[in-house]
């Protein structure tokens, strides 16, 4: 069919790179995997963590990349797609490919608080290491990984702040798009943010009003139940 | 009939999926004596429902008098703009506001469906289908502890159907019940302009037992009209209840009839190289991919696969008319057991307009008598007959009106559209 023909000609001119999505753990990585999706690129995960109400669209996880430094194996089927990294891996690239990286930052009290409400939810107590140290210990590996990644003529990097993007989401969507070639639908990868922000919103003052996590599964067995799904 | 009251008030009873065909002969045939009554000094008229013809869409019209385009509510099911994971929209997804938000008076809102989680209200709000925590479907809150203590249950438990029609019933039944409880103590307790309450049992029943409805030598035929008789029972109470100057609207929300069998329509998109999941991946919609052109929701929406719209979008825009045009075709030559599946197909911008047409499918199906579309995504062949006997149709939900002095602000064939415009036009000639 002549539509299918051409979206693949389309699609074939990204194949290049490879797209990852790093930072450190709660960062607004998800966040910016959700834009990309949206925008129109291909993502990489398996599903395997589910959404709840610390990312209520998902993790957007991918269990092989913790392999990385073992098998690589994987990586040519993620040319032009994207993933999503914990910037501690990032090392391990291969240097036989060619990669874009979007680098999320966010203010560190703002992470360190966000690992702390899911860890709480998780009833886990997190780390002995306490908010000062364990804050250290981020802006070191910040300033590594950083000055790593200024060295590897492999790598491009976009950096993005998290908060700046909440607060101002169409213009990073343009220049998320310039960054990865320009082919992006900047419309949804913005909406993706309004939206979110929305949810954030509407959850703040009115308690829970899309079904949560757990109200789904139930939703879709009453649908199923009376053969509406 | 109790006193003349200066101020005239609205009463309005829904029965959900109750066609105009079952209504004429549970009337005719004395099953619903009180009915029977109103409609022969009123308006009784065959009404259109949504396209699709599902309770979310429909009540969400009935209660906004919006089509989906201006209400956002297109089914059960939609997917998260630019992406293909699922949700449940519910009453936080409705984007116009439901009558009793911009009327002047109290309201009383019972169990109509797609209004959960309850939302503030001048007045009260039981929410209905999909509902399932009563502290989050009842406003105010302070209402959940009488409402436990009389046991109000928000829907039957469908899922025992499954198991025995016996225990399905039994629910049923305690769910009317419980209900009815609900009603009397709402009426008698709160001031109000407005009261609404929607009868849904009718709709779980049909789904299980409309070949018993159909059949006088069935098992269970008469309990079907016992659920009948007793909603007759409440009509007539309410009936009797009501002030001289007061209205009353009774409608259904689609119609209901013989099912014959399911037709599953990812299957034959993907049958027909038109929907792919990449061998080895499971059968659900996030792993749709690029060479796919279209998919269904359910039960019969259909969405392009369009470039810049979806992750794996596949269709330029350019190509869209055409790709619309090659889909038209392929339904129309769907074939169930030898006869044609596809009565009517409709594009999207034909029959919704409004701000929301970004979520609204592009070709929306309409099967023909006994033919269910379905969009089960996993589906392994073309038919299926589950344990439904019954499924949902279109043109003949009904409205009843009472009182023929009211004739010419009905429409000759209403939609589900128009009940908040006859609503508002019913108060606006007492005044």
């Amino acid at each position: 069919m002549r539509a299918i023909k051409k979206g693949m000609e389309r699609t074939r001119s990204k194949d290049a790179t490879i797209t990852i999505v790093s930072g450190l753990p709660r960062s607004g990585t998800s966040l910016m995997m959700q834009m990309v999706e949206a925008g129109g690129m291909p993502v990489v995960t398996d599903n395997i963590r589910k959404a709840n109400d610390d990312n209520p669209r998902g993790y957007y996880e991918f269990e092989k990349v913790k392999t990385i430094k073992d098998d690589s194996s994987w990586l040519p089927s993620c040319h032009g797609k994207a993933f999503k990294m914990i910037s501690e891996l990032l090392y391990h690239l291969p240097s036989n490919h060619t990669y874009k990286v979007i680098f999320m930052k966010r203010e560190m009290e703002e992470i360190l608080a966000s690992q702390g409400v899911m860890l709480r939810r998780l009833g886990k107590n997190g780390s002995t290491l306490g908010d000062e140290k364990m804050a250290g210990s981020f802006e070191k590996h910040l300033q590594y990984i950083e000055s790593w990644l200024a060295t590897q003529s492999n790598i491009t990097v976009l950096y993005v702040k998290y908060n700046d993007i909440i607060r101002e989401p169409r213009p990073y969507a343009q220049s998320l798009n310039h960054f990865l070639g320009g082919w992006l639908h900047e419309e949804h990868m913005t909406q993706v943010v309004e939206s979110s922000l929305y949810r954030q919103r509407r959850e703040s003052t009115v308690q829970s009003n899309n079904y949560v996590d757990n109200e789904e599964e139930e939703v879709k067995k009453q649908l199923e139940d009376l053969g509406y799904l | 009939m109790a006193a003349k009251n200066t101020t005239s008030r609205t009463i309005l009873i829904g029965l959900d999926g109750v066609p105009y065909g079952a209504i004429k002969t549970l009337t005719q045939t004395g099953i619903m004596k009180n009915l029977a009554t109103i409609i022969e000094e009123g308006v009784f008229r065959k009404m259109a429902s949504s396209i699709p013809e599902i309770s979310s869409i429909a009540w969400s019209s009935i209660i906004t008098g919006k089509n989906p385009g201006e209400h956002g509510i297109y089914g059960f099911v939609d997917v998260h703009p630019g992406t293909y994971r699922l949700f449940f929209p519910n009453f936080s997804t409705l984007k116009a506001p439901p009558f009793w938000a911009t009327d002047n008076g109290r309201s009383v809102i019972i169990n109509v469906p797609s209004t959960y989680p309850a939302q503030k209200i001048n007045g009260v709000l039981i929410a209905g289908f999909v509902a399932l925590n009563l502290a989050k479907a009842v406003y105010p809150a302070e209402l959940v502890p009488y409402l436990t203590d009389m046991g109000y249950q928000i829907d039957v438990d469908s899922g025992k159907a499954h198991q025995s029609i016996d225990l399905f019933l039994k629910d049923l039944d305690r769910t009317l019940k419980s209900r009815i409880t609900a009603y009397r103590y709402l009426w008698d307790t709160q001031e109000w302009h407005t009261f609404m309450l929607v009868f849904t049992g009718t709709d779980r029943l049909f789904h299980f037992l409309w070949n018993a409805y159909e059949d006088p030598h069935h098992t269970y035929h008469e309990t079907v009209l016992d659920h009948f008789r007793q909603i007759d029972e409440v009509v007539g109470e309410i009936h009797n209840k009501m002030n001289d100057d007061d209205h009353l609207l009774l409608m259904s929300d689609h119609g209901f009839e013989a099912l014959t069998c399911e037709v599953n329509l990812n299957y034959y998109l993907k049958e027909h190289g038109f929907l792919t999941i990449p061998e080895g991946k499971e059968d659900n919609f996030t792993n749709i991919d690029r060479t796919t052109t279209a998919f269904a929701l359910d039960p019969s929406r259909i969405y392009i696969n369009l470039e810049g719209k979806y992750p794996q979008g596949s269709v330029n825009p350019e190509d869209k008319e055409h790709v619309m045009d090659d889909l038209i075709s392929l339904f129309q030559s769907l074939e169930a057991n030898g006869q044609k599946v596809v009565k009517n197909i409709y594009r999207g911008g034909d029959i919704y307009h409004g701000p929301y047409m970004e979520q609204a499918p592009d070709l929306v199906l309409l099967g023909n008598k006994g033919l269910n579309l379905r969009a089960n995504i996993k589906a392994k062949q073309l038919i299926d007959k589950g344990i439904f006997t019954g499924k949902h149709s279109q043109e003949d939900a009904f409205l009843v009106v009472k009182g023929k002095k009211n004739l010419d602000i009905i429409p000759e064939f209403p939609t589900v559209s128009d009940i908040v415009n006859i609503k508002d036009n019913l108060n606006r000639k007492e005044r």
